[in-house]
């Protein structure tokens, strides 16, 4: 049971949460592409991207078996850190006001008046749409690959719920975005990064000490610890960041991912 | 070959936004390695240490970046 709520339960909702953002982001482009070139060149670039992606996979997630576990704890949980401690960085960041927030709305405005230009427009083989498109999923894809083996290869046990986790994320988006015909700008993007963040960064570093054979207190429970740990200093950076903005005459934004 | 070029741009990105943020999370997990080959100091201590270290870059990196922008907008002004 305590093993269902320090691992797979965080997995999990790591995995759906982080997937969710990814996939979002995704489906802004792709309804930028169906709304200015049809949904022809959208599904068909989503699908070849889709199919890329999944080969990929299928070749590098063969490969990782062959490695000895503590080597992939150790890197893995490096990349992980990398990653995670990034979107903190940047949740810490927006919270604070020292950067502007993620816009999907001003994304998809961005992308239809770019493929609405004169140059890009329809041709036989609407080649802009369908590169668009097939981009933007294998971008976005690779980045909810990398969370789904970084969250499952420290424990083989943890792949299945992250891949559900994915899945759950991907149902939910293309539901959605069947549904609504527009980007979804209501997600509250920032407190997902920030949650995600959280709990990617103490995954990796759990993972690290495992592999360098640290003996975390009370064992898988130190995950619990690690994460409020980094709550609690993510606290401590918001307000000391907005103590550094405060005396300051105006806030410069800053681009999204 | 611009959009795979743009892909492995995003790759990179993923895990590096700001340069020094990510050299710092590296020469911690570096040191963390090294300590735990040739100092071998308590297993929970090394842990602690490098959660310690982390979370302070975490802090001083959003420090540093606001004061940046701060800096930034008085210039601009």
């Amino acid at each position: 049971m305590i093993a269902l709520w320090t691992h797979v339960a965080p997995t999990l909702l790591s995995s759906f949460f982080a997937s969710l953002v990814e996939f979002v982001e995704a489906l802004t482009v792709v309804l930028a592409v169906a709304a200015t070139r049809g949904w022809r060149s959208a599904i068909i670039g989503s699908a070849a991207g889709l199919s890329a992606l999944g080969l990929l996979t299928l070749a590098f997630g063969s490969q990782l078996g062959r490695l000895p576990l503590a080597a992939i704890q150790v890197t893995v949980g490096t990349l992980i850190v990398l990653f995670g401690l990034r979107w903190l960085r940047k949740a810490v960041l927006r919270s604070a006001g020292a950067i502007a927030l993620h816009d999907e709305a001003a994304i998809y405005a961005k992308e239809v008046g770019r493929l609405a230009a004169p140059e890009a427009r329809k041709s036989a083989f609407d080649a802009a749409g369908f590169a668009t498109a097939f981009k933007i999923t294998m971008i976005e894809g690779i980045e909810v690959v990398f969370i789904v083996l970084a969250l499952g290869v420290g424990d083989r046990a943890l792949l299945e719920p992250a891949i559900l986790g994915a899945l759950a994320a991907l149902v939910l988006v293309i539901a959605l975005g069947a549904l609504l015909h527009r980007p979804l700008s209501r997600l509250p993007e920032n407190g997902l990064k920030f949650l995600v963040g959280l709990l990617l960064t103490a995954f990796g570093t759990f993972w690290i000490g495992e592999g360098l054979g640290v003996e975390w207190p009370d064992g898988d429970l130190a995950l619990l610890f690690l994460a409020a740990g980094y709550l609690a200093a993510a606290g401590a950076a918001v307000i000391a960041a907005r103590a550094q903005l405060r005396a300051s005459p105006l806030r410069v934004g800053e681009g999204g991912l | 070959m611009s959009w795979l070029r743009g892909i492995i741009v995003e790759l990179i990105g993923l895990f590096v936004d700001d340069a020094a943020f990510a050299a710092c999370i590296l020469a911690i997990v570096a040191a963390a390695g090294i300590a735990s080959r040739h100092v071998h100091p308590p297993a929970h201590l090394l842990g602690f240490a490098m959660f310690a270290a982390l979370t302070g870059i975490l802090i001083g990196s959003a420090i540093l970046k606001a004061r940046r922008t701060k800096r930034a907008a008085r210039r601009d002004y």
